[in-house]
């Protein structure tokens, strides 16, 4: 009876579209005719010779994986992991061919050789690397703008909640939050904040296709790449949607040996714990904060008569023994439940000349720290390439996930008067029946978070994503490809819950329930044109046209109902309820993009690259439905110089500079079209009522989207034989025409209406580090920094209305010119009143001892809002470093990351931990989390009286600042492979990993800096994972 | 050849998909002005748009006693109470107004957001996409709307004067307005209300709640006395007056014709209970439709039908709700008795008030005291005016006595005036107990919640107006004759020539029309605002205080003369 109730019914999967399926078939199809094609091929060949030998690198240590292949045939092995190989080949193979990822390949002439011992180079430099951007793939040498590849590599044996986990502290200018419940994704944003009312979120795109759906959706192990592009130049080519970064993904593509199957199993299971619980008060402390609560608002009360000012229930529980023995030891850890994270995932990929897939399927079950907080997630993608001719290539990246979250929470429903932290030691939980008592202390001012939770609750979000593409190289002219690419994602989303007889919010109604259903479309159809030609062997030219059309469409349903006779059948018959409602909403959005991208190079010595990109899309106004997006680049490779060749300290040294202009879409569909609200109105003696209608909002044929120009600058470097290598950028930005609702004169019918103003300005600094510490035959060292810092500054508002001359603040939207936005404006707070300032007359009026002195800025000896506010602070990050060090000793390696935020000065500052904010602070019918309040035998306590709010005029929470180095994550790992190498097993890592594992946080008080959790009862704990993971492939 | 087949059809693709597409949005949820103004229906739902507004503005936005400013509160006819304390606050803060005041503002916002409806169909109905079957039904509809819209001016030009004379629909962003004289506003008002005159329906063929032509003509009548021109509001007075339709109610009508009640000591045998003034006021009898003859134009309320109202009366009130904030709060006075005992709400006649306006001096005993009327005059009646509050709990010593300092509980002292204030009884609905049912839970409402339909313009006023042109006039006895068609109904001292003056007849406002008038409106078109509030005001005079001569006129809000960037909107003198 007690916990069967809250059953969380588990949808089914319904697969509804028709092209997917079609997709699936099509590559099942592809992969048997290609496959067998291959096969056919190998038995035919004739079997003559055989060469053995081994691979190593430069220092001689043995490279296992070496693909070993015969020139002009698909016959290949790989090195094991003594880097040895051994190869039959057929008479008159004249070449071996072996390749090792970041080696510069090499081609080997057999001649009569029976035994070849092959040292392999790396890549000559890392501007040899090919990058991803936008729309392709550049060398490393022509690019212009702030791109970063992340370094997923680190990250390989260690299983993370989602591709966030590994990119935080990786990419530097990339700022990663925190999440702390299951299924949870941090946010994060590139660079500084640079607008005030429209998303901060950069473009995702996903396999070239921008993307609509969560991160979460995707796995993190079918990630091949990401690559983040941080200023203009880069994001040019995405256009009116770039302004805050993009982030390229790209998925897994088949891969595999000697076109053989590779097999990949990823497990791991841990657990989840909270970083540090908040504390509630005990019995003995319940008594005290009851008495000190009484005391402060003038009942003096002694501490052995304080249970007569017990509630009924708590009175009854608290002389039920002699000894006064709590009903609930620690009702806190009524809420609390072992979390565990279970993650799994299996794929199978292989790669032939003719053709590829990756073919994987995940599962994830996680069960956060405070009951009900339960997430699953599975999903299952296809990618798949064929060459059907040699001139045309075409593939498809599918994939289906689906996530389930709780829809109803301990925390975050209803509101905190259900916290759980309020739970009184003296509460009656259950009634006498088993059920859950609706109010546990008697008071009605808390009910019990229990009979708050829906009896029925599901919050499903589907993400349905198929892209098909084709490339032409056209043969006629070198150099010339066509790509088509035909994208469909659904996204979904169900919610529904049901409260009962039994529930607080069911009872009154009769039962009360929804049920929604909402999907969006989004269709895109890119045609990209690609050019590439060298001329005169110093001339490369790069040219890349796109046209890209883009629909999206989103429509939802919702039911609700209540007044049910009977309330077991729950979501499933809401046509049973007596008062029913629907609601159904619909909207569509239009986009055209055309772009052309050239970059020239000479002699690999110089690079410029310029960028125009024409937008449309049908939610920007009807004035402005396109606009142009230009940037331009230019890249200098130091190091190819004349006068750097004989240099011993730089193996590589690269200037970069770029312009460029990116927006943000921050116009919302529909929002500038003139609207109709409607209503209804009875005229006396009517059959029915007057539908009702009128403009409701002005239209705004006018407005623009926002838009962000900056200026980068960066420098590549590698030195001491590529020991330490990195990149540091230093960037200016300017945005302007910022979204702002402005004021009409109600003149016109209309309150205001939302037009361009306002500029933000955001400079900062970058630097990415990777070095090689030691390396030999048995320990490596390796370690990789990065470093950012932003200053933003809010530098035009409104403009000038009270006519002084200066551009004036927007005080009540703490906005003030000069200022970086997060500004805290807000009153000093110099001590605590005391006692003997009562006694010597010199309190304020207004104030009482216990209360904060607050800084009286002009000495009139009262404070007002508008004169003795002063600038404490900034809430932003001062600068972000962190630190990975990975140290390997023959199988064994250990991945250590350090992380920090840190303020100084007046930045990072944070207030909202302070205790007396949640009002809870003063009731004795409730508990509370333990804090250090003043009473008169405590003056010297770090926080006010409890009764604060009633005994001073004017409040101020205290500042703390959330400065915080993390150990973020540990992992231990283990390369296992020789022991199971005889079982046909090509490897087996086993690594043991934790996250959070300690916090410096000199000035915070409470529960976690990083989330600005304090003591207050709406704090959330954060979280620990433990994880063991396995990772075979076969 | 097949290459070339294929490479040419995707090269097609990339030109065929290139072409400039539409990227114009088409609204798949909400309806937009261009497809809302094309049928004579769709032109009355417009218009029912703006009645929709008028009633949530003007009566019944929130729950709360600040629906009813403009009839009264906080000026001369009721005060503004504390509720725990026994103490005036202000609503308007008369003695520091300034152009920052909150309830300024909120009236300036609504009153040209109504406009601005009556805008949106008046230049529609001429436009491309309006289809109408005749120039008459079109007419009507303009007509309609010409009229409401000189409805909102006429209170723009009363409390502000010159005001920007807006007349087209606002379509872009607007920032350059500038005022008009407050003559040329009572001038549109008169040429709107002239063409509405002309093809608005008469009382008799239509529904309660809209405004028939008399409204039009009544409305003239007003326009006409602010522009100077008597004879023309004689005439448009007179035009309703002599309608052949319209008449003063003067005998017993209506739902609670034969209502019998016992008192309100609640004890011996249930009498008849009533009078023809009392009747004006039961829900049922409003509508000229349901036979009352001297209704012009209500505002309809029916919460318990889809647009009657808010629905929900539980949770907010069902927001027409004069029962609840503008009466006494005698049923939480005690008895002597150890311990006290309450007294208990009787809700039949009373309501359940919570003391939020009470009646001031002025409208509890000066205005009834006027030639020695107090017992005689009917609309100062035990039925319309309840002044004796009795204990009506059985469990008290002083079961069925009149309650007074001397045998209540100390305690009840504090509160004496909010507790003892005289009822106006046309604010409470005659009803028993748990009339209403909350839409969610389905159970009786016990809240003291009530509603009726409520009068916009009732013929006495009529009269009054006519009185007023006829005094201004210099046509004293011509202004008595019409008090004293008023007085007469009423059975109170009729008055000659010699004791018409302006503050007669505000004086016989204030005992005709109590919560009815716009009595803000009237002090301030009649220039008697600043006095009034200085003689009669009890925030005021308990406070020692004095509204400045400035806020004869309301002050143009900041908010107005910052947002119009474009020109300059000149402030009211002494703002």
């Amino acid at each position: 009876m007690r916990l069967d109730v809250f059953r969380i019914r588990q949808g089914r999967f319904l697969t509804q579209n028709r092209w997917v399926l079609c997709f699936t078939v099509l590559a099942l199809a592809l992969s048997c005719m290609t496959a067998n094609k291959t096969y056919a091929q190998e038995v035919s060949q004739t079997q003559k010779q055989s060469v053995r030998g081994k691979v190593t690198d430069e220092a001689g240590k043995p490279l296992q994986g070496v693909s070993v292949t015969v020139k002009g045939s698909t016959k290949g092995v790989a090195t094991n992991e003594n880097g040895e190989f051994s190869i039959d080949i057929i008479e008159g193979a004249k070449i071996l061919q072996f390749s090792y990822v970041g080696m510069e390949p090499q081609e080997v002439k057999i001649g009569n050789q029976k035994e070849l011992n092959i040292s392999l180079t790396p890549l000559a430099t890392e501007q040899q690397e090919v990058v991803v951007v936008g729309y392709g793939t550049q060398k490393k040498q022509a690019v212009t703008g702030a791109v970063v590849k992340a370094d997923l590599k680190t990250y390989e044996n260690v299983t993370v909640n989602n591709i966030m986990e590994v990119l935080k502290g990786t990419v530097a200018g990339l700022n990663v939050g925190e999440a702390n419940t299951a299924g949870g994704v941090p946010g994060f944003t590139i660079r500084g904040t640079n607008t005030i009312a429209a998303t901060t979120a950069p473009l995702i795109v996903l396999d070239g296709v921008i993307f609509s759906g969560s991160l979460a959706d995707i796995s993190p192990s079918d990630v091949e790449s990401v690559t983040v592009l941080k200023d203009a130049s880069a994001a040019a080519v995405y256009g009116s949607r770039s302004a805050n970064g993009v982030i390229l993904i790209e998925s897994k593509k088949g891969t595999g040996v000697n076109g053989k199957p590779k097999f990949e199993l990823r497990s791991s299971y841990g657990t989840i714990s909270q970083l540090k619980p908040l504390e509630v008060y005990g019995a003995q402390g319940y008594m005290q904060h009851l008495n000190d609560v009484l005391n402060d608002n003038g009942t003096v009360v002694p501490m052995d008569q304080t249970s007569n000012y017990l509630q009924l229930n708590e009175k009854v529980n608290y002389n039920a023994t002699p000894d006064h023995k709590p009903t609930l030891e620690d009702p806190y850890s009524l809420f609390n439940q072992t979390g565990y994270n279970f993650q799994t995932s299996l794929s199978v990929s292989q790669r032939t000349d003719k053709m590829s897939y990756f073919l994987s399927g995940n599962y994830t079950d996680q069960k956060g720290v405070i009951i009900y907080d339960r997430f699953k997630h599975y999903s299952i993608r296809l990618n798949l390439e064929s060459k059907v001719t040699n001139w045309l290539t075409i593939g498809v990246r599918s994939f289906y996930s689906n996530r389930s979250y709780p829809d109803s929470r301990m925390y975050g429903v209803a509101s905190n008067s259900s916290s759980p932290y309020l739970f009184s030691p003296y509460a009656d939980v259950y009634n006498a029946d088993g059920s859950y008592n609706m109010y546990p202390q008697t008071t009605t001012s808390f009910v019990n978070p229990f009979s708050m939770m829906a009896n029925e609750a599901y919050n499903r979000t589907g993400n349905l994503n198929g892209i098909g593409y084709a490339t032409v190289k056209i043969p006629w002219v070198k150099g010339l490809s066509y790509t088509a690419t035909y994208s469909k994602t659904q996204n979904t989303s169900e919610t529904g819950s049901f409260y009962g007889f039994n529930t607080n919010q069911g009872q009154g109604p009769k039962g009360t329930g929804s049920r929604a259903y909402s999907r969006g479309v989004a269709t895109l159809f890119d045609h990209l044109i690609k050019y590439n030609r060298t001329v005169a062997e110093k001339h490369n030219f790069d040219l890349t046209l796109l046209h890209s059309d883009q629909k999206t469409e989103a429509y939802g349903e919702s039911l609700s109902a209540s007044g049910f006779d009977n309330d077991q059948l729950g979501t499933y018959r809401l046509s049973a309820g007596a008062i029913q409602s629907v609601s159904t909403s619909g909207s569509e959005t239009k986009s055209i993009g055309q772009m052309a991208r050239l970059t020239y190079t000479f002699d690999s010595k110089y690079s410029i690259t310029g960028t125009i990109r024409h937008d449309g899309h049908s939610a920007f106004s009807n004035n402005h439905k396109y606009g142009n997006f230009t940037s331009i680049g230019v890249n200098w490779n130091i190091s190819k110089e004349k006068f750097m060749e004989n240099s011993n300290v730089f193996n590589s040294l690269a200037l970069r500079a770029s312009y460029g202009t990116n927006g943000n879409q921050s116009i919302a569909p529909y929002s500038t079209l003139s609207k109709i609200t409607n209503g209804y109105y009875y005229y006396q003696g009517d059959a029915n009522y007057t539908y009702t209608q009128a403009v409701g909002s002005l239209g705004n044929d006018d407005l623009v989207w926002e838009s962000t120009t900056g200026l980068n600058f960066g420098l590549d470097f590698s030195i001491l034989k590529n020991r330490l290598s990195g990149s540091i950028d230093g960037y200016a930005t300017r945005t302007n025409n910022m979204a702002f609702t402005l004021d009409l004169p109600l003149i016109s019918g209309f309150p205001n209406i939302v037009a361009n103003a306002g500029e933000i300005q955001n400079r900062g600094l970058e630097i990415n580090l990777r070095s090689i510490n030691i390396t030999n035959r048995k320990f490596s060292w390796r370690s990789e920094a990065a470093f950012s810092l932003n200053r933003n500054e809010i530098t035009k508002l409104l403009g000038d209305k009270n006519g002084d001359g200066k551009e004036d603040d927007i005080v009540s939207s703490n906005l003030f010119i000069g200022k970086p936005l997060g500004t805290v404006y807000n009153y000093q707070v110099e001590r605590m009143w005391q006692q003997s300032d009562k006694d010597a007359a010199t309190i304020m009026a207004g104030f009482q001892p216990g209360t904060y002195k607050l800084r009286d800025v002009n000495n009139d000896g009262k404070i007002t809002s508008d004169s003795d506010r002063v600038f404490l602070g900034n809430s932003g990050a001062n600068f972000r470093w962190s630190l990975t060090n990975t140290f390997t000793y023959g199988n064994w390696s250990l991945m250590v990351y350090i992380n920090s935020i840190w303020g100084g000065g007046d930045y990072f500052i944070n207030g909202s931990n302070t205790p007396w904010n949640d009002a809870y602070a003063n009731r004795g019918d409730m508990n509370h989390p333990i804090y250090d309040y003043w009473t008169p035998g405590n003056p010297n306590a770090e926080f006010p009286r409890p009764s604060y709010i009633s005994k001073a005029s004017v409040r101020a929470p205290k500042y703390y600042d959330r400065s915080f180095i993390r150990l973020q994550k540990l992992a231990l790992s283990y390369e296992a492979t020789k022991f199971v190498k005889k079982y046909g097993i090509q490897g087996l890592n086993i690594s043991l990993s934790a996250d959070n594992l300690g916090t410096y946080a000199p000035k915070w008080i409470g529960l976690d800096a990083a989330t600005g959790n304090g003591l207050t009862v709406s704090s959330i704990p954060s979280l620990r994972n433990v994880m063991v993971n396995f990772n075979i492939n076969f | 050849m097949k290459k070339i087949i294929i490479i040419s059809t995707m090269l097609a693709a990339v030109v065929v998909s290139s072409c400039k597409k539409d990227l114009s949005e088409v609204p798949l949820d909400f309806y937009t002005p261009e497809n809302s103004f094309n049928n004579k229906a769709q032109f009355e739902s417009a218009l029912a748009g703006i009645y929709l507004a008028f009633r949530t503005d003007m009566y019944a936005s929130t729950d709360a006693a600040a629906n009813y400013d403009m009839l009264g509160m906080d000026l001369d006819l009721a005060n503004v109470e504390s509720n725990t304390s026994a103490q005036k606050t202000q609503h308007f803060n008369w003695a520091t107004m300034n152009a920052d005041n909150a309830v300024v503002l909120k009236w300036w916002g609504r009153l040209y957001r109504h406009v601005s409806m009556a805008n949106t169909i008046i230049e529609r109905a001429d436009g491309p996409q309006a289809k109408w079957t005749s120039e008459n039904e079109k007419n009507a509809i303009v007509g309609e709307a010409k009229f409401l819209r000189a409805f909102a001016y006429k209170f723009l030009a009363n409390m502000w004067g010159g005001v920007p004379l807006v007349l087209t629909e606002t379509k872009t962003p607007t920032f350059n307005y500038v005022r008009a004289t407050q003559e040329e506003v009572y001038k549109q008002c008169k040429a709107d209300l002239e063409f509405a005159i002309q093809y608005m329906p008469t009382i008799d063929q239509l529904k309660g709640g809209r405004a028939p032509r008399e409204a039009a003509y009544h409305l003239l009548s007003e326009i006409n006395i602010c522009l100077k021109d008597y004879t023309g509001a004689i005439a448009a007075a007179t035009a309703v007056i002599t309608n052949g339709r319209n008449s003063l109610m003067t005998a017993r009508f209506g739902v609670a014709k034969t209502f019998t009640f016992s008192g309100y000591d609640y004890r011996g045998p249930a009498t008849a209970w009533g009078d023809v003034y009392w009747d004006l006021f039961q829900e049922g009898n409003f509508n000229f439709k349901e036979g009352n003859k001297e209704a012009i134009w209500n505002i309809s309320n029916d919460p318990t039908i889809k647009g009657g109202n808010n629905l929900d009366l539980n949770t907010s009130g069902g927001f027409f709700v004069f029962d609840r904030w503008w009466g006494p709060i005698p049923w939480q006075a005690k008895d002597k008795s150890v311990p006290a005992i309450s007294n208990w709400l009787m809700d039949t006649l009373s309501g359940r008030p919570v003391a939020t306006l009470i009646v001031t001096a002025y409208a509890d005993s000066l205005i009834w005291k006027y030639k020695n009327d107090f017992s005689k005059d009917m609309r100062n009646s035990e039925f319309n005016i309840q002044r004796n509050y009795y204990m009506t709990n059985p469990a008290s010593p002083i079961y069925g006595q009149v309650m007074t300092k001397d045998n209540v509980d100390p305690t009840t002292l504090t509160l004496w005036e909010p507790r003892m204030t005289p009822h106006y009884k046309k604010f409470v609905r005659a009803v028993p107990k748990g009339l209403a049912v909350d839409a969610t839970s389905k159970r009786p409402n016990d809240n003291g919640r009530n509603w009726k339909d409520w009068y916009i313009m009732r013929l006495a006023e009529t009269y009054l107006l006519r009185a007023e042109a006829n005094l201004l006039k210099g046509d004293a006895a011509a202004a008595a004759a019409d008090i004293n068609i008023v007085r007469g109904r009423a059975l109170a001292t009729l008055v000659d020539a010699a004791d018409v003056n302006m503050d007669l007849i505000l004086d016989e406002r204030a005992r005709e029309l109590y919560g009815e008038e716009f009595r803000l409106s009237t002090l301030m078109r009649t220039g008697k605002l600043v006095e009034y509030l200085n003689k009669y005001n009890g925030y005021l005079l308990a406070n020692g205080l004095t509204a400045p001569s400035k806020v004869s006129k309301l002050p143009i809000p900041r908010r107005e003369i910052v947002a119009n960037t474009g020109a300059e909107l000149g402030q009211n003198l002494g703002y």
